[in-house]
């Protein structure tokens, strides 16, 4: 193999590896906070009794409080492992054009949506 | 779990878990702090004309961006932990104390730590790849976003536990 076809896949290799970890960043925060608004967690956790449960399932008397956090971080994590590898397949062209800062400012433009999701503590 | 409160009490084990999750904090809230003064207005100034605040921004920001990761993962998984706690033992009776704002805004500190959690792998891309200018903006936006999340969960984790008063 010549050095330049190894430059290129070594290129190629961490182009992909950038896209991977751009597109991570912001599909973790938007699917956390689609799960959130959707009521889409893995499984429900219930701390009084140590219970778990597939999905989202409401507070109850036996079991006490239900909470969706610890489902919500696996649900987005699983959703944005898939997402940001099918990305890093995408032609190189592709790849190339796709921003950095997506990284960072979709997590930002995302706090006041996170904000309004919490409006009933607001009062 | 049991064979370790037959050593300690159940509210000294909690307690202990909560003083690990402030300590690991501060390490990460100090880092953080370093590392984003430092990439926001690196130091240029000689050694003898050094100020506190140029002193405190002259550090090699390069080598904080492993630490961060980990402390991050660390404080994450122990808040994670003291979590399940807080949700029976601490949230029920602030709810009933009505402090709803309080709840609000701890509530949006676990949600902007998940936001955090995720931009770690691109925060440590950028650094890794600290000679290359082309990430420079990566990783000043990255840095800020962190530091940003760090503080306002620190104060936010603050007055959550100071919000019934001391022992409570």
């Amino acid at each position: 193999m010549s050095n330049e076809y190894l430059a290129y896949e070594n290129d190629l290799s961490t182009l992909r590896y950038r896209t991977f970890m751009t597109i991570f960043s912001a599909s973790f925060s938007l699917s956390y906070l689609l799960v959130d608004v959707l009521k889409l967690p893995t499984f429900s956790y219930y701390p009084a009794t140590h219970k778990m449960a597939w999905g989202w399932l409401p507070s109850s008397v036996d079991d006490g409080p239900a909470m969706y956090w610890y489902g919500w971080i696996l649900s987005s994590l699983l959703m944005a492992l898939v997402v940001s590898y099918l990305c890093s397949m995408l032609p190189i062209n592709i790849l190339k054009r796709i921003p950095l800062s997506i990284a960072w400012i979709l997590p930002v433009a995302l706090i006041p949506c996170l904000i309004y999701t919490l409006k009933f503590y607001w009062r | 779990m049991n064979w370790l409160f037959d050593i300690v009490s159940v509210n000294t084990f909690w307690t202990i878990l909560l003083i690990i999750h402030g300590l690991v904090s501060v390490a990460l809230l100090g880092a953080l702090s370093h590392q984003a003064m430092a990439v926001m207005r690196p130091a240029q100034l000689a050694q003898k004309d050094k100020t506190f605040f140029d002193a405190f921004r002259s550090v090699k920001a390069t080598k904080y961006a492993k630490a961060i990761c980990v402390l991050w993962v660390m404080s994450f998984i122990l808040g994670g932990w003291i979590y399940s706690e807080y949700r029976i033992y601490v949230r029920i009776p602030i709810e009933q104390q009505e402090f709803y704002k309080t709840l609000g805004a701890f509530e949006l500190k676990e949600h902007l730590a998940v936001f955090g959690l995720g931009m770690l792998p691109i925060y440590h891309f950028a650094w890794k790849f600290s000679q290359q200018e082309n990430y420079a903006k990566l990783r000043k936006y990255t840095t800020l976003f962190l530091a940003v999340v760090c503080w306002y969960a620190f104060l936010t984790g603050h007055i959550v536990n100071n919000v019934r008063g001391y022992g409570a």
